[in-house]
């Protein structure tokens, strides 16, 4: 079943999955898509089967910085529509990705009829909170080349080793001027970790890469470990169902 | 608007960046070198004071130069006297490291003619005797 290449979908029971599985729809989330505004209303739940969907914090000159990610280990908007909240801050696609979708009331009735499902919402909710806690942490203590080697292990583990991105846009997610960004990849290039050409990075020595990140990946993969169980010994690949389940 | 183009130097090591950016005038683009340094030096102020940001114009003409330790905020808690000292101290590693790659430079210009002379000598001998 396509829908189960989201890890959250794929724990969710058959019966739940037996209601929500009618509405689902497969969706492409092309990269800069905006899919939600802050403080606006969520009207449809995504549950991503791969890429990138980041929750970015906007500022008044125009600034902004990513402060958690979302994979296909992840959903967004489910708690929103559990409770009918508003998204807080902006969320987009940062690399794209086929994602199921489905409507926010399905979500809000299935979890209503269903403990489980929603305890699972939940337990997601908890992870990410923990990921947006560790990421403000990062960005108030640690250097810029150990948060570019954070960030592109967070997005291996999420998208593997070949990662279509501009500097402009890894700039603007960890709140540094491109330039920044620009002499920090040639030194991982210098150093043989990475690989830049224009708008793709693809990461060459990921055993290197953890060398000169800081804590907050190996404390983000702990965090959903501890939340959903999953094996340290399968967290420095790129998930999928194959190792998550 | 003018392209101007900024290069990290650490040690003897040279970090391009390829792109550039383009400013209204020289002091944006200074300004700009100043955002960088503070951005690639925090939390890591104690151990990259010697780095620099090169500012050069679309000709790769350099045109400034951004010491870390200059444009460290956290110095000035400590008074001129030891700021001053750290500034030399981060200044002279800077200069060292240039008068050392530039005798990597010459090192390896020094090589390249010493193949191109072997090369010569080698022709010469391999002429004819009658020749000479």
């Amino acid at each position: 079943m396509p829908h189960s290449k989201n890890r959250i979908l794929s724990l969710v029971s058959p019966r739940d999955l037996q209601l929500l599985g009618a509405h689902l729809r497969l969706v492409d989330l092309e990269q800069g898509r905006v899919i939600a505004g802050s403080r606006q209303h969520v009207h449809t739940v995504f549950f991503p089967h791969g890429g990138i969907l980041s929750c970015v914090v906007e500022l008044k000159d125009g600034s902004s910085i990513e402060t958690g990610m979302i994979g296909n280990d992840g959903v967004f908007g489910a708690m929103q529509a559990i409770d009918d909240r508003l998204s807080l801050n902006k969320v987009m696609v940062q690399v794209p990705a086929r994602a199921s979708i489905v409507d926010a009331r399905i979500v809000k009735k299935v979890a209503d009829s269903s403990p489980d499902f929603r305890d699972l919402i939940v337990k997601y909710e908890q992870f990410l909170l923990g990921q947006v806690q560790q990421t403000t942490a990062c960005n108030a203590v640690h250097n810029i080349e150990a948060r570019t080697c954070k960030w592109l292990i967070r997005m291996y583990d999420l998208v593997g080793t070949d990662l279509p991105l501009t500097q402009e846009f890894l700039a603007q997610m960890m709140g540094v001027q491109r330039t920044s960004v620009s002499t920090v990849a040639s030194q991982l290039q210098d150093k043989g970790l990475i690989e830049y050409r224009r708008g793709k990075v693809q990461i060459r020595n990921i055993e290197a890469v953890q060398l000169h990140a800081c804590e907050c990946a190996d404390a983000v993969r702990e965090q959903y470990a501890e939340v959903f169980g999953k094996s340290k010994e399968t967290s420095a690949a790129p998930m999928s169902l194959d190792q998550t389940t | 608007m003018a392209l101007y183009y900024f290069i990290l130097k650490v040690g003897r090591k040279r970090f391009p960046d390829p792109v550039g950016e383009e400013f209204e005038d020289f002091a944006d683009a200074r300004a700009h070198a100043h955002t960088v340094a503070g951005e690639l030096m925090r939390n890591r102020e104690n151990w990259t004071g010697h780095w620099r940001v090169e500012v050069c114009d679309d000709c790769l003409q350099p045109c400034y130069e951004c010491l870390f330790a200059d444009v460290d905020q956290r110095l000035k808690a400590f008074g001129d006297v030891v700021r001053g000292s750290v500034i030399r101290v981060a200044r002279t590693t800077a200069a060292l490291n240039d008068a050392l790659l530039n005798i990597d430079d010459t090192m390896s210009d020094l090589r390249q003619t010493m193949r191109l002379l072997d090369a010569a000598t080698l022709g010469y001998s391999a002429l004819p005797a009658s020749r000479s």
